[in-house]
């Protein structure tokens, strides 16, 4: 009775041994690892939340922006520049001033992108004119005031005839690059 | 002290031979163990489980809250907003940068005397910070030369002024061209009065700064009292080394051909 005992009590401990390594502890490791993996969720759950916040937010203030200056903003800075429109836009500027325009040329958007890593576009026009002084200011006045940036980059004044002056100047518009820029080198590079 | 029990006539049982107690001790403690061990695995196996049931219930839980957020994500109103915030930042840069030449045409006409004129005129961009203007400017006299280097580098709003190539044209020479363009062109009165004098001519470089002269939209105050002073008086000079203003001068220092 007694030998049958103990050989049952050891029978009993060799059973909660292999219950504890063999079911007990890889269950704690499972749950440790659910866990953790739950707190990694419920913290990216929190993330996309707050993002959605943040972006309900930003959406709220962009609709609330009126539908007058949003496309003044895209006119200012648009995703493409027509030259032929801007051409078009420079003869009005002058025919409302009631001034000549002798030439106007360029256009095409230069491959450069500008510095900064900012993503923006130049277009480069050229215009020439024989005006008087105070009408080269009224000119560059209504270059100023137009609805999106016509940027005078250079701007050459020589003597013409009477009080006349011959001007000749260089501006530049931009327009917003909607890609990732490719800079020149890495173009060259994708070519060979 | 009490006296010894040794004279009893009640029979001593030796103690010396009386068996220890130590080995039933030692199989007392093995039931225990093995008692204690048998109840609690089970035990702790059916809490473990239902724990495990418990947490596996969260990690649910938590996925689908997480594609629940995911699913309110709206990439088209984060394109949206980029969009819109790219091409305000973009549109901020260049209106922070956008010069106005009429500022710049008016600190010049302040800072030119009277008696000089430019008789032309180069403004180039050099950086976005900088702009260069070159010109040649003529006068009269040397005296107006002189004063017209002092105003320049008095001109707060001019970065930097140089002036070179001072050439002075002699009268004789002067009239000789003074023909020769008043034949080949429609010469104006103006010119053809500084020809029959001597006429001082010198080249000049102004260095602006791009903050200096920034255009200010309509209705917003500029930074720069330059914008404002488009027609200001030219700058009237005082001293005595100041040549008496030229009765056929252009007003407002006007270049004229």
């Amino acid at each position: 009775m007694t030998k049958v005992s103990l050989m049952m009590q050891v029978l009993m401990i060799i059973i909660s041994v292999v219950i504890v390594f063999l079911y007990i502890k890889p269950t704690f490791a499972k749950i440790r690892t659910t866990q953790e993996t739950t707190s990694a969720y419920i913290e990216e759950s929190k993330k996309v939340s707050d993002v959605n916040l943040l972006l309900k937010n930003q959406v709220a203030i962009v609709d609330g922006v009126s539908s007058a200056d949003a496309v003044a903003l895209k006119r200012y800075m648009p995703d493409s520049v027509d030259d032929v429109v801007v051409m078009k836009d420079l003869l009005g500027i002058f025919a409302a001033l009631k001034l000549p325009l002798n030439s106007i040329g360029g256009g095409g958007a230069s491959s450069e992108v500008v510095e900064k890593g900012t993503t923006l576009i130049p277009h480069t026009f050229t215009i020439s004119s024989t005006v008087s002084y105070v009408d080269l200011k009224r000119i560059l006045r209504a270059l100023e005031v137009n609805n999106y940036l016509l940027q005078v980059d250079s701007l050459n004044i020589s003597p013409g005839q009477g009080e006349l002056l011959g001007i000749s100047m260089t501006l530049t518009t931009y327009s917003r690059a909607i890609d990732k820029p490719m800079v020149a080198g890495d173009a060259s590079e994708d070519q060979q | 002290m009490p006296p010894s029990p040794s004279g009893s006539f009640i029979p001593k049982r030796n103690t010396g031979s009386r068996p220890k107690g130590v080995h039933r001790y030692h199989f007392f403690i093995l039931p225990i163990i093995s008692y204690t061990m048998f109840i609690a695995a089970p035990l702790a196996s059916a809490a473990l489980f239902i724990y495990q049931i418990r947490v596996d219930s969260q990690f649910k839980t938590a996925v689908a809250a997480l594609e629940l957020q995911i699913k309110d994500f709206n990439d088209v109103d984060l394109t949206r907003v980029i969009e819109f915030d790219d091409r305000l930042k973009l549109s901020k840069q260049l209106v922070s940068s956008h010069v106005s030449l009429i500022s710049l045409l008016a600190i010049l006409e302040n800072a030119t005397a009277d008696t000089v004129r430019f008789s032309n005129l180069s403004i180039t961009r050099k950086d976005e910070k900088t702009l260069l203007a070159k010109g040649t400017l003529v006068t009269s006299a040397l005296d107006g030369a002189l004063f017209q280097r002092a105003t320049y580098s008095t001109a707060t709003q001019i970065a930097q002024a140089k002036l070179s190539g001072i050439t002075l044209v002699s009268s004789a020479a002067a009239t000789a061209a003074s023909a020769a363009s008043a034949a080949s062109a429609a010469a104006t009165k103006t010119d053809i009065n500084v020809a029959t004098k001597s006429a001082v001519t010198l080249s000049a470089e102004f260095t602006f700064a791009a903050d200096k002269i920034l255009y200010a939209p309509l209705g917003v105050p500029s930074g720069s009292s330059a914008g404002t002073k488009a027609v200001s008086p030219a700058v009237t000079p005082v001293t005595s080394t100041t040549p008496p203003p030229s009765p056929t001068a252009p007003p407002a220092n006007v270049i004229t051909p």
